[in-house]
């Protein structure tokens, strides 16, 4: 399972390699914050990321599951 | 501690001074120092009217997101609650409390510490050993001693997502009184029913929003730094950090260290990263290279002490840089009570942490090594072996796995340490045995068989090769001593493992290899080791009072034969607590082969000190099974009582545990089952015996077919193991009790009585097919006899007479046998044979009550034997000989309170007691709760109940019989005049179906009215 991961903020690199799972979008979307996606094994995986980005202060403003 | 904690200082605040020093650092709200902002838009709360008036708490609800300011204000809440005269109990939640266990402790520590100081010496009781409702009802009850306002703060909910957990939570506050109320800190939305509270009006709600620093806080918090902005300045902060808590303090803190303010601002608005990462970083770039260091190389480490802090950095004075960040730093607190440990706030340690792994993988390995070092030597092995996990440091955790695996392994972490096992995958001895052991401890056998083979057959190991396989290499005094290891391995094998031939022949078919000669020595040694040990544990008087000799060189005598491997006195360990691991493992181990082979009063020995081993060490799961042992070996004994305390402690124990389920429990429930039916309390035996009939089918399916499925199959009866013995034996209680109440439930239905007849008379037939002692074979075929005379086939009860008397040692069992079916036959002149066969080899062998299991024929023979004696004594009207023989049978039963062995002997017994009624002496209770319950037991009631129902008049009457009151005298007592009394005797009478006064009283006592 892919997973997009939209934030508010834009993450800063010394925060980029709290996630090595996740790879950043580089096509701009209009927004300011950073767009990330990557595999995801499952839920309890999923909800680890969540709780990393609450951990860095990051405030997820969309989720979605991406076609494979 | 995730929270905008604006800014800890060293001082410590009032309140924590006030507190018992023995508080641990859970129940303490974290210190407030003078620099934190008191938030004045949120006060403090209080009960809500509209609760209090239903009788119920209110539920306070603080949600907002990481840094948000929520620990902080619960500390302030509590110190303004306590200053306001209520109680405060606090609880900081951790990942620790997803157990249940640990949760129920967590929230009746807080409890305990919000009414300590009100409630003096309440910290000395002891935790109760439930869970669930009844844990909350304790709870509740606890709470209802305050005499003022109990507020329980729960702070970091969030990391609590067990749903079992969140339901002991839900339960308080569903059930909480006017006067307990719940404060809850949380950054995710809880499971609890919050739009249920919001309409009953219980519910205070403090969102993010609440929590945004207002632009007064903001210059608050500014001045507390000393710090002077204008207000332009300041205005501009609290819109770019949006009133954020944490981003104010770390701006605060960047901004203390003379950095200018303008400036900061103009840069902090054109920053297009997160507010968190730039603040964070900001504060970073303000400290000295060296203490970044630190902080980067300390941050994997939840809560750090100097020396722990020292031993990972490498620098001495960690101690005093701790302190110092923890003095001027607001993402760094320190808790002073005992050894001050350090925490970082999680914002900062997860930046922290990202910035290790960017800056050097490498780098962060290396500080997990050493924190595993650190927790190794401390003896923390759950950390030690997280942090070399971490650190990807194979020999690492082979080292902790080496000097730890006991201690982990009867912490019941036996998960953790077969992953660590398969991780590793060292070649190496003791990890094959420990890995094998934690398989074993998995409940999977067939892994830790192979686990063990593939160590003993593999090329060159220590076990086929000739040379000395360790010879050379220096002997680390401290790891594991293999060959005890091996050894407990086997013994442990030997016992649960599976039938050798059924194994030899799956591995053939799966690997396509033959047994090699090195597998069947394996096997070999395993069922030598067995008949060793009970060689060897006979020969010692006691065995837990003796220091366990070296088993190893048990193990090694079959080794130095098969393999000429000369090699002795090997050190066995060195570290105290791998010593006393090894010795529980060997105790629980003893304990479970003496069992096996009916060595009673030596197995209860083992587990005695089994259980007293495992309770000093803090290992439940081993304390558990110690319990579940004495359970066994008192139903061995015959010790009824015994049976049953222990068994019901095992099951009250493991309850809301990992291991409430566990198959190893089996026997618990079994015996708890029929402990319950002994008493009869026959609902309470069919639900436990209904578990233990879901576990046993666990385990047959896991032990893949080995417990015959039916009592017929008992095929292989020479190669069954001794643990398939006894789990063939557990399933025949299982069945035969199942038997029993079925026929209780359903006697007067033919249809059900013949059923069970036969289900019975089918196992009884089986007896003699598979390997049991004989006392276990005597104790069932004379359970099915009991059984099938109750079911009302004397004749298939004559089957199961002739097949006891096949049963060496069992003539007196045959003789009690016979003298019950003679009896209820009507037969009394065999009756009293019988029973008088017993009675002679009884007194013949007397040697007092304790010593049943050498000859003297047990408990429950003994004291049917006296009843048959009694309940012909009373037919022939010879009452004092009945109630001689009543009462020798009644001394032997009533310290087991073995109701249903006095009771189902024959109908007539209720009558001896009724006629005996006042003359028991001491036994005047247990013969009062056995008349209480004679007519749950005989089947057929021997005489028709009432037509009529007596009047109240004629009940009261009635209890006056038995007195030596005339009939003057009664009616004197109740103002009457002596011919109403008459009137109401002769109704009475007639009601009774009797004559006379004497007949009235016995008839009245046959009924149960007296």
């Amino acid at each position: 399972m892919r997973y997009e991961f939209i934030l508010v903020e834009h993450i800063p690199d010394v925060a980029r390699s709290a996630f090595p799972e996740l790879e950043e979008s580089t096509v701009a979307t209009g927004t300011t914050g950073s767009v990330m996606y990557g595999d995801v094994v499952d839920a309890p995986h999923l909800h680890g990321i969540l709780d990393r980005f609450q951990d860095l202060g990051f405030t997820l403003l969309e989720l979605r599951r991406l076609p494979d | 501690m995730d929270s905008g904690r604006v800014r800890t200082t060293g001082t410590r605040s009032g309140r924590d001074e006030v507190a018992t020093p023995r508080l641990s650092p859970k129940h303490r709200a974290p210190g407030i120092s003078g620099r934190t902002v008191r938030r004045a838009s949120i006060p403090a709360p209080s009960a809500l009217p509209s609760a209090t008036e239903r009788g119920a708490g209110t539920l306070v609800l603080v949600a907002g997101s990481v840094g948000t300011g929520k620990t902080t204000l619960l500390a302030d809440w509590a110190g303004e609650l306590e200053r306001r005269g209520d109680l405060v109990g606090w609880a900081s939640l951790d990942r620790e409390d997803n157990d249940p266990q640990v949760m129920a402790e967590t929230l009746l520590g807080a409890v305990r510490t919000g009414i300590s100081p009100v409630v003096p010496g309440l910290a000395d009781e002891t935790v109760p050993g439930v869970l669930g409702q009844a844990l909350v009802t304790g709870l509740l009850e606890l709470a209802a001693t305050a005499p003022h306002d109990l507020w329980l703060v729960l702070d970091d909910l969030h990391l609590v997502r067990d749903p079992r957990c969140l339901d002991l939570v839900e339960l308080l506050v569903r059930w909480a009184p006017a006067h307990l109320h719940v404060v809850v800190g949380t950054r995710s939305e809880p499971g609890l029913h919050l739009p249920r509270l919001r309409l009953e009006e219980r519910l205070v709600e403090v969102r993010e929003h609440d929590l945004r620093f207002s632009l007064d806080d903001t210059r608050e918090l500014l001045s507390r730094h000393d710090l002077a902005l204008e207000d332009e300045q300041v205005r501009h902060l609290q819109e770019l950090t949006e009133g954020w808590a944490a981003g104010v303090a770390l701006a605060a803190v960047s901004l203390a260290r003379g950095r200018d303010a303008d400036a900061f601002l103009r840069e902090f608005a054109r920053s297009d990263r997160a507010m968190s990462g730039y603040l964070v970083e900001e504060v970073l770039a303000s400290l000295d290279a060296p203490t970044r260091e630190f902080l980067l190389s300390t941050s994997v480490l939840e809560d750090l002490t100097a020396d722990l802090g020292a031993a990972v950095t490498g620098r001495d004075d960690a101690g005093a840089l701790l302190d110092a960040l923890s003095a001027d730093n607001a993402m760094v607190t320190v808790d002073r009570v005992g050894t001050p440990t350090y925490r970082y706030h999680v914002l900062l340690r997860s930046y922290l942490g990202a910035m290790l792994e960017a800056g050097s993988a490498r780098g962060a390995r290396e500080v997990h090594a050493r924190a595993a070092q650190w927790y190794a030597a401390h003896d923390v092995p759950g950390q030690a072996l997280r942090h070399a996990e971490a650190a990807g440091d194979l020999d690492l955790m082979s080292d902790v796995i080496h000097q730890h695996a006991l201690h982990l392994l009867l912490d019941g972490r036996a998960s953790d340490v077969e992953a660590a096992v398969r991780t590793v995958r060292a070649d190496d001895p003791v990890m094959g045995v420990v890995a094998a052991l934690a398989s074993l401890d998995l409940a999977d056998p067939e892994a830790a068989r192979r686990q063990l083979v593939a160590l003993v057959t593999r090329p060159g190991s220590w076990f086929t090769d000739d040379t000395d396989p360790l010879g050379g290499e220096p002997v680390d005094p401290s790891a594991l001593p293999l060959e005890r290891l091996l050894a407990v391995g086997l013994r442990w094998l030997s016992f649960v493992g599976t039938a050798p031939a059924r194994v030899a022949d799956a591995e053939d078919r799966s690997t396509g290899l033959v047994a090699t000669g090195a597998e069947r020595l394996a096997e070999g040694l395993a069922a030598e080791l067995s008949s060793t040990l009970s060689a060897w544990t006979e020969v010692r008087p006691r065995p837990a009072d003796v220091t366990p000799p070296s088993l190893s060189d048990d193990v090694r005598d079959d080794v130095v034969a098969s393999t000429g491997q000369p090699e002795h006195g090997r050190p066995a360990g060195g570290v105290p607590h791998v010593q006393a691991d090894l010795a529980l493992l060997d105790e629980l181990n003893s304990g479970d082969v003496l069992l096996g082979s009916g060595c009673f009063a030596e197995a209860r020995a083992a587990y005695r000190s089994a259980l007293h081993t495992a309770r000093s060490a803090g290992h439940q799961m081993a304390a558990l099974q110690a319990m579940v042992g004495l359970a066994s070996a008192a139903a061995g004994r015959e010790d009824l009582v015994e049976m049953a305390t222990w068994s019901e402690r095992a099951l009250v124990e493991a309850q809301g545990t990992q291991w409430a389920r566990s198959p190893r429990l089996l026997p618990a429930h079994v015996f708890a089952a029929w402990a319950a039916f002994n008493v009869l309390d026959d609902a309470t035996a069919r639900e436990r015996n209904r578990t233990a009939h879901e576990l046993l089918e666990a385990v047959a399916s896991l032990m893949a077919g080995m417990v015959p499925a039916t009592p017929t199959a008992g095929e292989q009866p020479a190669s069954a193991s001794t643990a398939a013995r006894g789990l063939e034996q557990l399933a025949r209680l299982v069945r035969m009790l199942d038997a029993n109440l079925d026929l209780v439930e359903s006697a007067d239905q033919p249809g059900v009585r013949q059923d069970v007849a036969e289900r019975v008379l089918a196992g009884a037939r089986s007896v003699g097919q598979v390997t049991m002692t004989p006392g276990m074979a005597g104790g069932e075929l004379a359970r099915a006899h009991r059984i099938v005379l109750l079911a009302g086939f004397p004749r298939l009860a004559r089957e199961i007479e002739q097949l006891s008397e096949g049963v060496p040692g069992g003539a007196a069992e045959v003789a009690a046998m016979t003298a019950v079916r003679h009896l209820r036959e009507g037969d009394d002149a065999s009756a009293r044979a019988a029973a008088a066969r017993v009675l002679s080899a009884v007194r013949a062998t007397a040697r007092g009550p304790d010593a049943p299991d050498d000859g003297t024929p047990g408990l429950r023979v003994r004291v049917t034997a006296h009843l048959v004696a009694a309940v012909l004594a009373h037919r022939n009207l010879q009452p004092t000989v009945a109630h001689e023989e009543l009462v020798e049978a009644l001394t032997l039963a009533a310290p087991q309170r073995a109701l249903r062995m006095v009771l189902e002997v024959a109908p007539e017994v209720a009558d001896v007691l009724a006629a005996g009624a006042g003359r028991f002496g001491e036994l005047e209770p247990f013969v009062l709760e056995l008349r209480g319950r004679a007519r749950a037991v005989t089947a057929a009631p021997a005489e028709m109940p009432l037509d009529v129902a007596l009047s109240a008049r004629e009940l009261s009457l009635l209890r006056e019989l038995p007195s030596l009151l005339t009939v003057a005298e009664i009616a004197e007592a109740r103002a009457v005049s002596r011919n109403t009394v008459k009137t109401q005797l002769r109704s009475l009478f007639q009601k009774l179906g009797v004559g006379s006064r004497r007949d009235a009283v016995a008839a009245a006592r046959r009924l149960g009215l007296l």
